[in-house]
Formats: structure tokens, sequence, C-alpha cells
């Protein structure tokens, strides 16, 4: 597939023979002046920012950021102060980024290219820009007070700076727009800085910075009414389109195929670098996703982490903020930078000390745990089509990790009080695993519904797998919380129990649990559950109803959908795997009326209704909650009482209008990300 | 649009895409009322040059005819044509092999002319090709498309395929794909499909789940039904 045509343009990097072929070319014939005028410096800085933009968006710092003929060769640029060192500024803050990204090493899918190719990311002494941008600041600041004051009185003294252009009218203008530009390059250093240090030690001066950033990022937006001024206004096209500018006008100095030769062979494309509108965009998500990682609590367990992280990713964070989470939860392979995951998990294991110092297995298996841990907590920081693949591929170390959990234990010790207590930590281990897996499983499943892959004929089989997984980790939650050792049976014993099993299940009903923390997440998963069960009736009576149509494909069946989707998950022991056949016996209820099934629906929507408020009540309590997930929790509460709201609504229509194809019935997910609301239409 | 190249700069992927085909639910193969449309299956290189000009035309990747060789000369059974009086309005190009522990068909190229889509061409080119795949022997057939080509999409979505996973930024235009997969029944593989995990449970007992941790039927019922269903407005 990579054949090439020598010779054919399209195939054929060498055969491009317009624009400069190299650098020195392009300097030579005048492409990258160092006298500017002070409205092309802005342009200049402007679409710096955006090249950055347009880089940390996945595309080749040869064609972005070092597309700026300045940056190429950032000493050339001395004799021009602003540049100097806003250029210098720039290649530092990209470099920060770049090794930032590097070290996290979630950006293989993300079309991030660490390598620089050649490319001059470091300098000499670009530790120093940021005495270079006090300096220049300073002295455009000044200027700026001067023609402020100046505007009453002509009188000049001779310490007043040089004007930055020729037009008196014009200069108060020019000044506020070089100084926030500046000003905001400075507090986007400061911020690379800040959060670079370990243990999170910089994140409340970095949070400083941020708001500042923000400020400045402000300023620079209403300077572009200044700055476009003068030029013919367009209506036919949209402002977004416009230019990187925020004149609009088209910057000097930037060649993007001066670096063609750097690039892999085939062709590069021709990007399109972000708009003014995009790119000021892009840094206000930017500075908000990173001043919710400085807002992080240095004090959070290993499950609020987990439960952070999760919610962090509901608000779809780019790369570099990610690289940065991720940075900072496990620099140096410890938690939060302090704990190593091995004693974190001790923590959350509860494990008896006699235990821990003296049972070689149960180090063992700690040992085991943070590995697997901590691959879990990196894979919770990538992008989210990617988290699902790798979540997918390490079910296999998380069953693993439960038969560890299970090994026999020395018969020496048994019987003895040390015996006792391994036995009961067996236990704990057992069950800990045992929710793990189900988070990362229940995750894996609700991934699908936020990355768009299951279609309508699939809901009710993944709903459906999906409330056993939430109901096996609500047990698991449950034992925790009530502090009695659940009894783990392996399923060969459930086998040989047979029939009395079923009397004895009653004895595994949520028992009321002394601490009321995490009930939070118990009412979630409950909310979650009946929500589940509603699709799962709704779903199944209307398909029997004729309002939801389900073709019959001619290559396969059902049954062959549900293995692609479930197969993974049955090499697992806990969540216990389901097959195909249960899923149609326990759906199909055939001795239920549609009505009947309508009702059920019905009243599992309406049960959500009442979790809602006791979760919306535990969350109230749950100091242990961040800020981040406080707020999406919130959020999510109020989402899901719309979707069992607008959901009752349909059911009553569909109740009320009698059987047949009469409706036609569709889901949006208009409310929540994985919970649809069903839309009724006229057939 | 397929993007190759820059998934070759690193050395990934190796197949192309499909092009954009704007398809509606099947509709029967007549040509607008001006003509039928004939499906033919790749018989020789007089052909080659049709196919070449066609996707040339529609798709935006340029390839090299040791692109099209490679398809089409080792697996020319999986190349079709759609003709309409007399010419080449539709193609498709595939491949089939061993992809670790499976035999898998793959879609690269498929392509109808604008005028000529809504019809079906598209969905009869894929229904032709797969039987062929899996009289082959194939396990499954795979192929990525761009989540907005919707068409594509219900078209291989109406064929049984799945969207088994995304890809992130997959195009340089910087939209995702999804990996379609469409897995064949296997007959001889039936109690695969009862359980995984070495459990081997009677597949027609009622609650085979392990009752483990809780119980399906504990919880189906167990809702009263006091809150009956409001049919009249309140």
């Amino acid at each position: 597939m990579s054949a090439l045509e020598i010779m054919d343009p399209k195939m054929d990097a060498g055969m491009a023979t317009t624009g400069f072929k190299t650098f020195e070319e392009a300097i030579e014939s005048g492409a990258a002046p160092i006298e500017l005028t002070i409205p092309q410096l802005v342009d200049v800085f402007d679409h710096i920012l955006a090249c950055e933009a347009t880089w940390q968006n996945g595309h080749a710092l040869a064609q972005t950021v070092f597309s700026c003929l300045y940056l190429l060769n950032v000493d050339r640029t001395a004799p021009n102060a602003l540049l100097h060192a806003f250029c210098k500024t720039t290649r530092a803050s990209c470099s920060m980024i770049r090794t930032a990204i590097a070290l996290a090493d979630i950006h293989e899918e993300e079309d991030f290219i660490t390598m620089a190719y050649g490319l001059p990311v470091e300098g000499e002494g670009d530790s120093r820009c940021l005495a270079l941008l006090n300096t220049v600041e300073e002295v455009v600041a000044r200027q700026l007070r001067g023609c402020k004051g100046g505007l009453s009185t002509k009188k000049k003294s001779l310490e007043d700076a040089e004007p930055l252009q020729d037009d008196p009218a014009l200069e108060e203008g020019y000044c506020h727009a070089i100084l926030c530009r500046l000003r905001f390059r400075k507090a986007l250093y400061h911020i690379l800085t800040y959060m670079d240090k370990p243990q999170g030690r910089g994140l409340e001066m970095a949070r400083k910075h941020i708001l500042v950033a923000l400020s400045e990022l402000q300023n620079i937006r209403s300077s572009s009414a200044f700055l476009s001024f003068g030029q013919a206004p367009d209506s036919v096209v949209e402002s977004k389109e416009r230019g990187s500018t925020a004149s609009g006008r088209v910057a000097i100095g930037f060649d993007e195929c001066v670096n063609r030769r750097l690039l892999a062979p085939t062709p590069p494309r021709s990007i399109s670098i972000l708009s003014w509108e995009d790119t000021l965009a892009y840094f206000e998500k930017l500075l908000q996703d990173l001043d919710r990682i400085c807002s992080l609590p240095m004090t959070l367990g290993l499950e609020e982490i987990l439960q952070f992280v999760m919610d962090y990713q509901k608000l779809k964070p780019d790369l570099f903020a990610r690289a940065r989470l991720q940075l900072l939860l496990l620099h140096d392979g410890k938690l939060l930078g302090r704990d190593p995951l091995a004693i974190a998990l001790v923590k959350v294991f509860n494990v008896p000390q006699s235990v821990m110092a003296n049972d070689h297995q149960t180090q063992a298996f700690t040992t085991q745990a943070a590995r697997v841990t901590k691959q879990l907590l990196k894979i919770m920081c990538t992008n989210t089509a990617w988290q699902r693949r790798k979540l997918g591929r390490i079910l296999q170390d998380w069953g693993n990790l439960l038969q560890q959990s299970k090994v026999t234990r020395d018969v020496s010790i048994e019987g003895s009080q040390l015996g006792d207590e391994v036995i009961q930590t067996e236990n704990m281990l057992t069950a800990w695993v045992a929710e793990q897996t189900c988070w990362v499983v229940r995750q894996f499943l609700m991934l699908g519904f936020q990355l768009d892959l299951y279609s309508l004929s699939e809901f009710c089989m993944v709903y459906w797998y999906l409330d056993h997984v939430l109901l096996s980790a609500l047990h698991y939650k449950l034992a925790k919380e009530s502090q009695t050792t659940p009894a783990i049976d392996s399923p060969d014993s459930v086998k040989k129990k047979g029939k009395k099993k079923k009397g004895s299940a009653a004895l595994k009903q949520p028992k009321t649990p002394k601490d009321g923390k995490f009930m939070y997440s118990v009412h979630l998963l409950q909310c979650y559950s009946d929500l589940c069960k509603g699709f799962i009736w709704m779903l199944t009576a209307l398909t029997r109803d004729r309002k939801l149509l389900h073709r019959e494909t001619i290559f396969n069946t059902e049954q062959e959908r549900f293995f692609q989707r479930f197969d993974l998950l049955h090499k697992l022991m806990i969540p216990a795997p389901m097959s195909y056949f249960h899923y149609k016996d326990s759906t199909s209820q055939m001795h239920i009326s549609v009505k009947e099934l309508y009702q059920l629906s019905y009243d599992h929507f309406m049960a959500v209704q009442q979790h809602l408020q006791e979760l919306g009540a535990s969350a109230a309590k749950a100091s242990e909650l961040s800020a981040v997930s406080r707020t999406q929790l919130a959020l999510e509460v109020k989402q899901m009482e719309q979707v069992s709201l607008r959901n009752r609504v349909a059911l009553q229509i569909v109740h009320q209008v009698g059987p047949g194809d009469n409706l036609r019935v569709s889901f949006e997910f208009s409310q929540h990300p994985c919970f649809p609301v069903a839309v009724v239409k006229k057939s | 649009m397929a993007e190759t190249e820059r998934r070759e700069a690193d050395g990934s992927a190796k197949e192309a895409d499909i092009g954009r085909v704007e398809e509606e639910d099947s509709k029967t193969s007549d040509g607008a009322g001006s003509g039928r449309i004939e499906y033919v299956s790749y018989k020789d290189e007089t052909q080659l040059p049709d196919i070449m000009a066609l996707i040339d035309q529609e798709l935006s990747e340029p390839y090299s005819i040791f692109t099209y060789r490679y398809f089409i000369t080792l697996w020319p059974d999986l190349c079709f044509m759609a003709f309409h009086e007399g010419k080449c309005i539709g193609t498709l190009v595939c491949k089939m092999g061993q992809h670790r522990n499976t035999f898998r068909g793959y879609i690269a190229m498929l392509v109808v002319v604008k005028q000529h889509r809504g019809k079906g061409i598209a969905t009869e080119l894929v229904t032709r090709c797969i039987q062929v795949m899996r009289d082959a022997g194939c396990d499954e057939v795979t192929l990525e498309a761009e989540v907005t080509n919707l068409g594509a999409l219900a078209l291989y979505g109406n064929l049984g395929f799945i969207r088994a996973k995304r890809l992130h930024r997959y195009y340089l235009n910087g939209f995702d794909a999804y990996r379609l997969k469409l897995l064949f029944p296997r007959p001889h593989d039936a109690n695969r499909m009862l359980l995984g995990g070495g459990y081997s449970m009677d597949p027609y007992q009622m609650h085979d789940c392990s009752k483990l941790d809780h119980d399906h039927d504990q919880v189906l019922f167990t809702k009263a039904t006091s809150f009956s269903i409001q049919v009249q407005n309140s």
C-alpha cells in the first residue's frame, strides 16, 4: 500500500516545485524580515498561537509551529526585542509541552509525534526567556502609561520610551494588544513550569497564573475589534474562516513547505491552521482543564482518584491536559508522587498488619495489584476510544489477579490466629479485585455508548449485560461498606450447592452500611441498574409490539453479535460470564403481556427517581469527593432525572395508543451519554 | 476518504479506505429506469484501467498501479464491478488472509459514481463479495469507515456488521473512524456460543448466572406495581 509512483506529484514529495526549498532560501528572499511594524508583529504573535494550538491538536511540528521562519532561527530575531522574547518563550513552552506529553506516554493514538526530526525545539538560554519577556513587557507598559498620560499634554520627557508605531491615535490600542499577548505568553510559561513540579507543589501557583492567563485571553479577545478595524468586512465569510489572526490579515514570516524534507517521504498533507476563534477557544478550554487538575486535592485516596479521572474525562480534555494529569497522578511511579502504589493499596485493602508483614503471598499479591492498578490509572488518562480498547486488553490481568488472590495458603498457619486473619485477608483482597474488575467492565461497556459503538438493535443486550455487571459491583461494594466479609464462593461450590443456593441468596441482600462513606457510589449503581432494567423491558416490549423494528441480517444473527460484544468478558470469573441463551431466556418473558412489560419498565424508571433523591442526599454528605466529581455528579443526577421522566412519558404514550406498529420509536442520547430518551412519532 | 499516507508514515495500517457511498436502504438495482445494472467479477487486466479510473476519480487518495495490482492480482475473486450501459459505474476491491488466529476478509475500496448512488448498487457489490469470502472460509470481514459516513455505516449495519472499535482521529481531516466487523456463524462451534470461561452449563438452564453475588430473579419483580401508568393526563 505504500507503493509510490515517482514523479507523480500526488505521491512524490520531490515533485512539488513551488515555494522555497530551504529555510535559507526563504530568508534570503526576504520572507521573514526582522523589521516589522507593530500590526505585523501582532499578526505574527497571533499566528504562532494558532500554530501551537494546531500542533497540540495532532499536527506535525514542522507544518505548524515550525512553519514560522522566525522560530527556525530564533537568534536571528535578536535585534527585534519583542519578537525575540516572544519567540524564545514560545520555543521554551513548546519544548516543555512536548516533553510532558512524551513522558506521559499516552499519545500513541493521538497523532502526536514527539520526535523533532531535527527541528530546533530546544534553544540555548531558553530558560532566560522570562527575563527577556519581563524587560519588553516593562517597556511596553511604560509606553502605555506614557501615551495615556500624553493625550492631555504633548510634553515628552527623555525617559519616555519610543512609540511602538507611527499613528499616535492608535498607540494605546496597539500597546494594549501587545501587552496582553506578552502577559498571556508569560502566564502560560509560568503555568507550565509550576505544573511540572512534582507532588503538586506548584499547583497553587499554577492556578494563580491560570487566572491571569484567562484574564489576558479575554483582553486578547477584546483587542480583535481594534486590530481588525479597517479590514474590509466580508459578510459572506464567517468569522471562523477569517484567518488565524485577530486582524484577519495573513501573517508574515510563515511557510508551510519549507520543512518538507523533514517529513515522511509521502507527500505531506496541506493542513489548515486553526482559525483565530478556534485558537482562542482551544486555549480557553485548555486553561480550564488545567485548572481542574490544579484543584485536585493532594490528599485523595486511590478510589477517589479513580473517580476523579473518570469524571474528568467526561469533560473531554485534550491531550496535553490529560498528559499533565497522568504525570501528576503517577509521578515517579508513585500515587500523586508520594506513596508507592503498593503502600496506597495496603491502606485501601485495610489488611491486618500482622498478615502484611508475615504473609509472603499477600505481599506478592499487593505488588501485582499495584502494577495492574498503575496500568489502569495510566489507561484512564488516554482518549476514550483508545481507553476502551486498552481496558478490554487489561481484563486478562484483572482476571489473573483474582486468581492470585485466592491462592491457597500455607496449611501450617491454619487454625492459628494468623491463619484466621489470613483467611479474612484473602476474602478482603478477593472482594477488592472483584469490585475493581466490575468497575473496569462497567467502564468498558458504558464507554461503548459514549463512543457510539452500539446500534439500536444491540441496546437491549448491552443494558442486560451491563445490569448484570452493576449488580455484581453492588454486591461487592455493599459487602465492603457493611464491613462484613462477603462469602466468596468459587463457582464450583456454587454448582455443588445447586438449588440450595436459591434460598441463601436472600442473605446477600443489601445490608445497611455502618459507614456513610461511598454511599453515593452505591446509590449511583442502583440508579444505573434501574435505568438498565427500564430499558431492557421497554426495548423488549416495543419490539414485541412492533413499534421498534429489527431487521434480519443475511450474513449472521444476533447470536454472533452477542458473541462479538461479550466474548472478551467471558474470560473473567467475576463478573460471571453470561450466555446468549440466558439473555434470550431472561428477556423473552412470553408469559408477560406487552402492557405489563411497559408497566414494568415504567416502574423501574420510577424507581430511578427515588434512588436519585438518595443519591443527591448521600453525595452532599460525601466530603471526600473532589470538586470535579461533585460537579459531574450533580450534572448526571439532572440528566438521569430527565431520562427517567421523558421515558416514562414515552411509555405512557405507547401504552395508551394500543398494540401494533401505529407508532415509531427511536432513541436519542440528548440528556445522558449512556442512557437515551425514547422519541415517539407517528409511523 | 482514504488516508493511508499518514498511517503509512508510522508503518501501521496498510489498508486503504472505502470511498463515500451515499447509500439509502437497499432499493432495487434498476438504474433509474434507464437500463439494468450488470455485476461482474474481475476477469483480466483489461478491466484494470476502468477500475483505476473510477477509483481515482471518486476517491481523494492517490493509489499507484502497484496497489491495485496487489489487491486485484492476489484476490481477483474479491474484485467486483457494476456496469451500466457498458460503462463501469461501481467497483469493489478486497482481500483476505490470516490475521493472528482468524481468517479474515478486508474491504479496501468501494466506489459508486455519484449519479448512481442510492440505488443499492454498493450493497449488491458488497453482498456478492462477502458471499465469496464466506464460502472461501473467512471467519469474519472487517473494514474502516469514517464516523460521518452515515451511508456506509447504514449499508454495513444492515448486513450485520457491528462497530467494534472507534479509532481516534484516524483520518487526517481529524475525523474518527469505526472498525466494522462482521462475524460469520460457526455451526461447528456451537458450544463456544454458550459460555466462555470453562463453564459447562446446560444452555437451557434458566438462570446460569452463577449466583455468585446476586440474583436476577429476585430483582425482577420486587418493584410493587404501585406506580401504575397514568393513562389519563395527570
